[in-house]
């Protein structure tokens, strides 16, 4: 029986493997962006997080990634990339990868969330009434 | 007896405080002025641990509910439980009116909670005291601050009960980790402390006791982390000094001798999740 169990966890690691390798070796276009939500306690406090992000393309070109329209970061004659940065946000931020002629290849929002709404007191708290 | 006066020489200054920042502005605007409608509510699982005069040693689960809301007219009701960083008693009133940086209140909520006493040759239960009062709440150097003052409610059992309490509080975000900490102190008069902790001259083995005012210390610190819009994960942990008077008094010395199981000192450690509504 525990051999069984052994074999099978062998098996599922090699798959596992084989599945990243053959990953490596065929690569599609893609823009992973990871959280895709920041939520604080309070709207209005300012929310942290640390941004990840990884894309691909299929043509090695220049590429620019842009958060709100405000240029974070640009890459040359390559055809991959990843980049991670600490943010603090305090709305919706919306992450661009665009090519040198601001041609918007991908796009993602990551969404500003809170617990408790913006309200004119200070100590209290408010949420859906 | 300087006691009587520290609170509201506080709330004066409160007051004063929210006088100057409205003297632009009349007195009926500031009473015009009431918080947004709105409110809360939660239900979450507590796990706690706690220890004190009051309860033994215990470890529990349990679950805890949280809410508030306040009306346009300016009434409101809360519950804001334990892991508030100022005072955790269900309280009902109506807000006076708001400055820029503070908020009045008068409410009625709870200066005492319910005792009872099995003593080895007596016992005696004596009902919680709620009090009437006001509240400030604003700022004061920086720190979020939380003034109370009221006189007891219920003249049934004794009067001329009086109440003050007095909390200062700091907050810090972190990385989305909402941590706090704060001190508290509670000021409950002699009318009011001797009614839960005088003991009668014919009380049978145990001393006559006259229990004089006294101020219960309260330190607090514990973070809240916001899953995601309706998950809240909660740490608290709190201390409470209690006041000379209480722990002298012959009850409270005769219960400690029999139960190794409390303390004279109060203490809660807390973890939680909560759905908020």
């Amino acid at each position: 029986m525990k051999m069984s169990i052994l074999s099978s966890l062998v098996i599922a690691l090699a798959f596992m493997n084989h599945s990243g390798v053959a990953a490596e070796q065929s690569p599609a276009a893609g823009f992973t962006v990871s959280p895709k939500q920041c939520t604080t306690l309070k709207q209005g406090d300012i929310c942290y997080l640390n941004l990840q992000l990884y894309w691909q393309q299929a043509s090695q070109q220049n590429y620019c990634l842009f958060a709100n329209e405000q240029k974070l970061h640009c890459w040359h004659s390559v055809q991959q990339g990843q980049w991670q940065q600490d943010f603090a946000m305090q709305q919706d931020l919306v992450l661009t990868l665009q090519t040198s002629d601001r041609q918007v290849l991908h796009s993602q929002t990551i969404r500003y969330a809170w617990m408790y709404k913006k309200n004119n007191s200070k100590a209290m708290r408010w949420r859906m009434f | 007896m300087k006691h009587y006066f520290l609170t509201p020489l506080l709330l004066c200054s409160a007051v004063s405080l929210a006088n100057e920042q409205t003297s632009d502005s009349s007195w009926y605007d500031f009473l015009q002025q009431k918080r947004d409608a709105g409110g809360f509510f939660s239900a979450g699982i507590v796990v706690q641990n706690s220890q004190g005069l009051y309860r033994s040693e215990d470890f529990k689960v349990r679950p805890e509910l949280k809410g508030a809301y306040y009306f346009n007219n300016g009434l409101f009701i809360e519950y804001p439980g334990r892991s508030d960083k100022f005072d955790n008693q269900f309280a009902v009133g109506y807000n006076l009116g708001n400055t820029e940086s503070w908020e009045f209140d008068v409410l009625l909520s709870m200066a005492h909670g319910g005792l009872n006493y099995t003593g080895a040759q007596s016992g005696f239960k004596k009902d919680a005291s709620p009090y009437w009062g006001i509240r400030a709440i604003g700022t004061i150097a920086g720190f979020d601050t939380m003034l109370v003052y009221g006189t007891n409610s219920n003249k049934m059992d004794y009067s001329n009960g009086l109440y003050g309490a007095a909390w200062l509080g700091k907050s810090w975000n972190i990385n989305n980790w909402h941590l706090y900490s704060s001190v508290g102190a509670q000021y409950r008069n002699d009318a009011m402390l001797d009614f839960y902790y005088g003991v009668p001259d014919n009380h049978a083995g145990l001393p006559a006791y006259d229990a004089k005012g006294g101020i219960n210390f309260i330190y607090k610190a514990g973070f809240k982390k916001p899953l995601n819009e309706n998950w809240l994960v909660e740490g608290n942990f709190s201390m409470t000094r209690y006041a000379d008077s209480i722990i002298d008094s012959p009850y409270a010395q005769s219960i400690l001798q029999r139960n190794e199981n409390l303390s004279d000192n109060g203490r809660t450690v807390s973890l939680s999740i909560s759905y908020v509504f």
